[in-house]
C-alpha cells in the first residue's frame, strides 16, 4: 500500500461511517434489550405488530422527508398536509358515493399538488425551503379547515376504514403500505438515476447544475414525492381514526424530521439512507411504546425522547 | 353570479356608510347603525366544540338583531388580549370572551372592565372576574362520567385514565374531580394514567400499549374527551376486548353520539354548546340594555349524561 | 541561529504511515521552503509542528529545547505561527479586531477600547509597510489583504517562526509582491519562514533552503545555491520527468466553434474561433473576464447578446445541460464549488455527467459504472484507496483528474479548461499536459485558461489576451512571450 496522505482520512471516514451506521443500530438493539428485560409484554409478536402499526404513519412521512432532506431541502408542511389530504380522502369516502379509488386518488393528487407548489416556490421563486414550507404548513392547515368546515368528517365507508384497521395474514395494512414504501423508496434512491441525482443535488447543487442535471426538476420531484407520501400517510391516518380530522397531524413533521436525523441523514443534504430513516422511526416508536408500557409519566417521556434525539446527533458527529 | 355582485355592492355601500359616519365625527364608530355590536374572542375555531358554541352565538345574535364580530385567538392568550384591545378601540357595546387560559387571558377581562365595556366569559373562567359568566362546571363532567363508570363497575375494578393536554384548565379540573370522586370508591384502582393530548390517533396508540401491558386486567377507560374515547374504543375493538371494557368520555361530539347509539361507546357527557352560546349572547344584551342592574351574573349550564337510553334526543 | 528543529518525526493514521522519520532545521533570518507533491505529508508535518497532532515518534526542538505542544495555542506561545491556506478569520469583525482577537487591550473600565485597538493595529501595519484600513470589516478585504492581516496578527503575537502554506495560491501578482517584501522584511528581523508552495519560480526566488518530502519520507535538504530545477523536480517526483512543458506539433483542422460579439455578465463583445486539433490559450489577469467567457460558452452564464456557431450552425446554449448535449465540456476553475460532489464516491463523481449514457433507461447499471470508473481511474492514474472513497478526501491533483475524467466521458468535441493545474502537484500537472496533447491529436478543440504563463505559452497554438471583459490581443504561439502578454493584460 502506498503512503499518501488521503489514506488515513479514508479510514477515518470509514470509522465514521461505521459509527453512523452501526452506532445507531447498536443503540437501538440495546434499548430493545433493556425494554424486554424491564417489561414482560414488550418482546412479543403481538407487541411488535402494535409497534409497527403505530410507527407506520410517522414512517411514511419520514421516508418522504428523507427525499427532500437528501436533496438539500426541508419540509415543514407535512403535518398540515396529512390533515388536509386526510380530510380530502374522507370527503370522498362516504359510503355509496364514490368508489374507494376516487377518495385515494383525490387525496394523493392534493398531496402532489402541494408538493409541486412547494417545489416551484423553492426553485423558480428562489425562496428558502424553510420559509416556503413554513408558509405551506399554515396554508394546508387552513385548506383542511376550509374543506371540512372546521369539523371532523365522519361516517366513512367500511372499505375506506379497512385501510387503517384491517390486516392481511395478521399483518396490519398500514404496516404493509409502510413496507412497500420502504422497498420502493430504497429502490428509487439506490437503483435509479433520479436517486443518484437527488444525492448529487444535495451534495453540491452547483456542481450538479454544472454537470447538466436538471436541478430544478429534481428538487420539485423531491417535494412532490414527499407530499405525495404525506398524502398516503393522511389516508392511513384518516382511515385509522375513521375520520378526516382537520386538526390531525399537528407537529408530525417534527417527529418525521427527528427520525430522519436519528437515522444519520445529514440536514445539509447529500448524505442519508432509507435504512437509517427506518431505524430512526423504529427507535422513536419503540421508545414511545416502551415508555407507555412502563407507565412512565408523560413529562419524563418528553425529556427522554429529546435526550435521545440529541444523543443520536452526537453519535453522528463523533469521528 | 348576480347574487354575488349584489353582495359586493351591499358591502361597498355599507362601508361607504361607515366611512360617512366616521367623517361625521360620531362618538362610537361601531355602534352607529343602531344595532348593538358584540365582539367575541374564541379560544380556537379548530375545536369542534368551540365552533358549536360560536354557531349558537351567531344564531342567537341574528335572532336578536345584534351584530356579532367573532375572532379566533388560535389558542394564544396574547392574541386574545390583543383582540379584546382592538374591540375596545372599536368601541363595541359588549365583549364575549372564551378564554384561552385562566391567568394569561385575565388582562383581557381587566382591560375591558377598565374601559367600561361589559365582558362575559363563556365556557371557561379567568382569574380576573368578568361582569358575567356563562358556562359549565368542568369538574361536573368528570364527576358524571366517573359516577357512571363506578355504577357500571358496581364500585369495584381497574381503571385507566386518558388525560388531555397536560396543564390546560380542562385537563386540570377533570383530573382534580377524578381524584376527589374516586376517593369514595376505594375498590376502584387506577392502573395507569397518561396524556393522549386530546388526540384520537395518539389515544389509539396509547390504548394499544396499555392493552399490551395490562391485557385483560383493564375494566374501564375514562377519557377526558370523546376524541380520545373514540381512539381507545377503536383500539379495544381491534384487540377484541370491547365487550369486557367500559369506555366513557366527555363532550358528546357527533361521532361519539353515534357510537353510543350503536352500543359501542358506553356513555359520553353532553356539554351544552348551544345553551352556552345563546345564553352568553343574551347576557351580553342584558348588560348592554340594563347596565349595572343585571341580576343573574353567572349561569351554569348543567352537563348531561348520554347513554343508549337517551341518545336520541341529542342526535339531530 | 537555529530557531526550530524537528528530528525523526513519524506519524501513522490507522496503521498507515504518513510521515516516516522526517527532519527539518530552520534558522532565523532564513526562508526554508518545504515542497513535495500533494499527499507527500507536508500538511501533516506542519500540523505536528503546530501541535495539532502529536507525533508518534521524534522530537521538536524550539531554540534547542525539546517541546511538547498540546495544541496551536502552545505552539504560538513558543513563537510558532501558521498562515493557513484557508484563512480562519472573523468576516464580520474589523481588521483591528481580527488582529487582536482574544487579547484585546481593555480600557480602564474593562471594556474594549476601540481607539487604542485601532492605533496599535495601525502601528503594526506601518512596521510591515502595509496599508490596510484597520477599521474595515474583514469580509470587505481581498484574500491577499486578509492574508496580510493574518501575518500582522502573527507578528503581534511575537512569532519568530512563520509557517506559510501556499500563500500565493489565491492572490494577485501585485499582492504577491507585497507578500514577498514582507517576507524579506521579516527575514531581515531575524525571523524564520517555512514556505510551502508548488510554484517553482517563487521557490527559486525566495528560498534559502529547500526540504523535499515524498510519500511521507524525508528526501533531502538542499541549499538554494547550486540547486538546479531538474534535480529538484526529480527529488519531488522520484523519477526524471521529461521536460516539464513539451508541445507536440499540432495540425489545426476546420473551425469547430465560433463566437461573434458575445456579451454576458463580465464578457463584452468577444469574438473568437477555435479549430479542431487546436489549443486556444486565454490569458489575462484575475477578473479580466476569462472565467466569465468560459462560463458563457458552457451555458453556465446567460448570454445577453451575440452568437455562437458550432460547426457553422448557430446554436443556443442556455444551460450546462445544453452545452453538454452539444459537445462542450467545461472543467471549472473552482472544482470545490462547481466540479465535485465531495461526499459522493470517486465512482459516482466520474460517471455523474454521463450517467444517462451509462444506465439502462431510468435504472442505474452498477456493474457498468464500476467498470467505467475502474477504467477511468487507471487511464487518469487517479490515486484513491478505492472507487468508493469519498472524492472530498482525495488530494487536489487527484480531484482534478476525477473532474477531467468525468467531463471526458461526455465525449465533448470542445473542451474548456479553466486553470486546470491550479494547486496541484507537478506529477499531476504533467499528466494533465499529456492529456491536453492527446485531445488535440484526436481532433478535439481545446480552450485553455491559465495564469501560469509558461504553461500557457508551452501548450497553446494561439493565445488571446483579455482585459476588462474584452479580447485585447491575439497572437500566434511563436510570436507570443510573457512580456508581450503582460503588456496587453495590464492597463495601457
Amino acid at each position: 500500500m502506498n503512503m499518501n496522505e488521503p489514506l488515513p482520512l479514508v479510514s477515518k471516514l470509514a470509522k465514521r461511517n461505521y459509527l453512523r451506521k452501526y452506532g445507531m443500530l447498536t443503540a437501538f438493539l440495546l434499548i430493545c434489550l433493556v425494554l424486554s428485560l424491564l417489561t414482560p409484554g414488550f418482546f412479543s409478536i403481538q407487541n411488535t405488530t402494535i409497534i409497527l402499526r403505530q410507527v407506520s404513519i410517522n414512517g411514511i412521512l419520514a421516508i418522504g422527508v428523507t427525499f427532500v432532506i437528501i436533496s438539500g431541502g426541508i419540509d415543514l408542511s407535512l403535518g398540515s398536509v396529512v390533515a388536509f389530504t386526510g380530510v380530502v380522502a374522507a370527503l370522498f369516502a362516504h359510503p355509496g358515493e364514490y368508489p374507494l379509488i376516487i377518495a385515494l386518488g383525490m387525496a394523493i393528487l392534493a398531496g402532489l399538488a402541494i408538493g409541486g407548489v412547494n417545489g416551484l416556490a423553492v426553485t423558480r421563486g428562489k425562496v428558502a425551503p424553510f420559509i416556503v414550507t413554513l408558509g405551506m404548513m399554515t396554508i394546508a392547515r387552513g385548506l383542511a379547515l376550509l374543506a371540512s368546515d372546521g369539523r371532523p368528517v365522519t361516517g366513512l365507508s367500511d372499505s375506506f376504514n379497512y385501510i387503517g384497521g384491517g390486516s392481511v395474514l395478521g399483518v396490519p395494512i398500514p404496516v404493509l403500505i409502510f413496507g412497500a414504501i420502504i422497498l420502493l423508496s430504497s429502490f428509487i434512491l439506490n437503483k435509479t438515476r433520479l436517486g443518484r441525482y437527488l444525492y448529487a443535488v444535495g451534495g453540491n447543487e452547483k456542481a450538479a447544475y454544472a454537470s447538466g442535471i436538471r436541478v430544478n426538476s429534481v428538487k420539485v420531484l423531491s417535494y412532490m414525492i414527499c407530499s405525495g407520501l404525506a398524502a398516503i400517510a393522511g389516508i392511513v391516518l384518516a382511515s385509522r381514526i375513521t375520520t378526516g380530522q382537520p386538526n390531525a397531524g399537528l407537529a408530525y413533521e417534527l417527529d418525521a424530521i427527528a427520525a430522519v436525523v436519528i437515522g444519520g441523514t445529514s440536514l445539509s443534504g447529500g448524505i442519508g439512507s432509507i435504512g437509517g430513516t427506518v431505524l430512526g422511526v423504529l427507535l422513536i416508536g419503540v421508545i414511545n411504546n416502551g415508555l407507555d408500557l412502563l407507565n412512565v409519566s408523560s413529562y419524563y417521556q418528553q425529556i427522554i425522547k429529546g435526550a435521545i434525539i440529541i444523543a443520536a446527533a452526537l453519535i453522528d458527529r463523533k469521528k | 353570479m348576480k347574487l354575488f355582485e349584489i353582495k359586493i355592492n351591499a358591502g361597498f355601500f355599507a362601508s361607504g356608510l361607515l366611512a360617512l359616519a366616521v367623517l361625521g365625527g360620531g362618538c362610537r364608530q361601531a355602534g352607529q347603525a343602531g344595532k348593538p355590536v358584540i365582539g367575541a374572542s374564541m379560544l380556537s375555531l379548530q375545536s369542534e366544540f368551540i365552533v358549536k358554541v360560536k354557531d349558537a352565538m351567531e344564531a342567537e345574535a341574528s335572532d336578536r338583531q345584534i351584530r356579532l364580530i367573532v375572532n379566533d385567538a388560535q389558542r394564544a392568550a396574547v392574541t386574545q388580549v390583543q383582540q379584546v384591545e382592538s374591540f375596545i378601540a372599536q368601541g363595541v357595546d359588549a365583549i364575549i370572551l372564551n378564554p384561552c387560559e385562566m391567568e394569561a387571558s385575565s388582562p383581557a377581562v381587566q382591560k375591558a372592565r377598565a374601559a367600561g365595556i361589559p365582558i362575559i366569559n363563556v365556557n371557561s373562567e379567568t382569574t380576573a372576574e368578568p361582569d358575567g359568566f356563562v358556562g359549565s362546571r368542568d369538574e361536573e363532567s368528570a364527576e358524571i362520567a366517573l359516577q357512571h363508570i363506578a355504577s357500571l363497575l358496581r364500585g369495584k375494578g381497574n381503571l385507566v385514565i386518558m388525560h388531555g393536554y397536560m396543564g390546560q384548565a380542562a385537563q386540570l379540573k377533570r383530573a382534580a374531580a377524578t381524584k376527589t370522586l374516586l376517593a369514595d370508591f376505594p375498590e376502584i384502582t387506577i392502573l395507569a394514567e397518561q396524556t393522549a393530548e386530546w388526540d384520537r390517533a395518539k389515544a389509539m396508540s396509547l390504548m394499544e400499549n396499555w392493552i399490551q401491558s395490562y391485557g385483560n386486567r383493564i375494566d374501564a377507560v375514562f377519557a377526558q374527551n370523546d376524541e380520545m374515547g373514540m381512539g381507545a374504543l377503536q383500539a379495544l375493538e381491534q384487540a377484541g376486548l370491547k365487550d369486557k371494557v367500559i369506555v366513557v368520555s366527555i363532550d358528546a361530539i357527533d361521532d361519539a353520539l353515534r357510537a353510543v347509539k350503536d352500543g359501542r361507546l358506553d356513555a359520553t357527557v353532553y356539554q351544552d354548546a348551544d345553551a352556552q352560546g345563546r345564553q352568553a349572547v343574551q347576557m351580553a344584551l342584558d348588560f348592554i340594555q340594563k347596565r349595572d342592574s343585571v341580576e343573574e351574573r353567572s349561569v351554569y349550564i348543567p352537563f348531561r349524561l348520554v347513554t343508549r337510553g337517551n341518545v336520541e334526543e341529542f342526535l339531530k | 541561529m537555529e530557531l526550530l528543529r524537528a528530528e525523526n518525526i513519524s506519524k501513522s493514521f490507522a496503521g498507515v504511515r504518513v510521515l516516516d522519520k522526517v527532519h527539518m532545521k530552520v534558522d532565523g533570518g532564513r526562508v526554508h521552503a518545504l515542497i513535495g507533491e500533494n499527499g507527500a505529508g507536508k500538511s501533516t508535518f506542519m500540523n505536528i509542528l503546530m501541535g495539532m497532532y502529536p507525533a508518534d515518534e521524534g522530537t521538536v526542538f524550539v531554540r534547542g529545547r525539546p517541546v511538547h505542544f498540546a495544541g496551536a495555542r502552545d505552539a504560538m506561545q513558543y513563537g510558532l505561527s501558521m498562515i493557513h491556506q484557508e484563512l480562519l478569520v472573523f468576516p464580520e469583525l474589523t481588521v483591528a479586531e481580527n488582529i487582536f482577537m482574544g487579547r484585546q487591550p481593555l480600557s480602564r473600565f474593562g471594556w474594549i477600547d476601540t481607539r487604542t485597538l485601532q492605533r496599535k493595529a495601525r502601528e503594526l501595519m506601518e512596521q510591515l509597510g502595509v496599508d490596510i484600513p484597520v477599521a474595515k470589516k474583514m469580509k470587505e478585504l481581498t484574500i491577499g489583504s486578509m492574508q496580510m492581516v493574518e501575518i500582522v496578527k502573527a507578528v503581534s503575537n511575537q512569532a519568530s517562526v512563520f509557517i506559510m502554506d501556499e500563500p500565493t495560491s489565491a492572490i494577485t501578482q501585485k499582492e504577491a509582491e507585497i507578500l514577498f517584501r514582507i517576507i524579506a522584511l521579516l527575514k531581515g528581523q531575524g525571523k524564520a519562514i517555512i514556505y510551502i508552495s508548488h510554484k517553482m519560480d517563487e521557490l527559486f526566488r525566495l528560498a534559502d533552503e529547500v526540504t523535499v518530502l515524498r510519500d511521507g519520507k524525508y528526501i533531502g535538504t538542499r541549499s538554494r545555491a547550486g540547486l538546479e530545477m531538474g534535480e529538484l523536480i526529480s527529488m519531488i517526483v522520484g523519477r526524471d520527468l521529461d521536460k516539464l512543458y513539451q508541445k507536440q506539433k499540432t495540425f489545426p483542422g476546420p473551425v469547430l466553434l465560433e463566437a461573434r460579439n458575445l456579451c454576458s455578465e463580465g464578457v463584452r463583445n468577444v469574438s473568437l474561433e477555435v479549430r479542431r486539433g487546436e489549443v486556444l490559450g486565454i490569458a489575462g489577469l484575475m477578473g479580466a473576464g476569462r472565467t466569465s467567457l468560459a462560463h458563457a460558452l458552457a451555458g453556465m452564464e446567460k448570454i445577453t447578446s451575440g452568437e455562437i456557431r458550432l460547426n457553422g450552425q448557430t446554436v443556443s446554449i442556455n444551460s450546462p445541460r445544453a452545452a453538454k448535449n452539444k459537445g462542450i465540456g467545461l472543467v471549472t476553475e473552482d472544482r470545490k464549488q462547481w466540479g465535485l460532489i465531495p461526499d459522493a464516491s470517486v465512482k459516482q463523481n466520474i460517471v455523474l455527467r454521463s450517467l444517462k449514457k451509462h444506465s439502462r433507461g431510468i435504472l442505474l447499471d452498477q456493474r457498468r459504472e464500476k467498470a467505467v470508473a475502474d477504467r477511468e481511474m487507471e487511464r487518469f492514474r487517479i490515486r484513491a484507496a478505492s472507487r468508493n472513497q469519498a472524492v472530498g478526501s482525495l488530494s487536489g491533483g487527484n480531484q482534478q483528474k476525477v473532474v477531467l475524467s468525468g467531463m471526458q466521458l461526455t465525449e465533448p468535441e470542445l473542451i474548456i479548461l479553466d486553470e486546470p493545474t491550479r494547486g496541484i502537484d507537478i506529477g499531476a500537472k504533467q499528466e494533465i499536459y499529456q492529456y491536453i496533447a492527446s485531445l488535440t491529436t484526436r481532433g478535439k478543440a481545446v480552450i485553455l485558461i491559465s495564469s501560469e504563463l509558461p504553461e500557457l505559452l508551452a501548450l497553446s497554438d494561439r493565445i488571446l489576451v483579455m482585459r476588462e471583459g474584452r479580447v485585447k490581443a491575439e497572437m500566434e504561439r511563436d510570436k507570443a512571450s510573457q512580456e508581450l502578454i503582460m503588456q496587453h493584460a495590464m492597463a495601457e
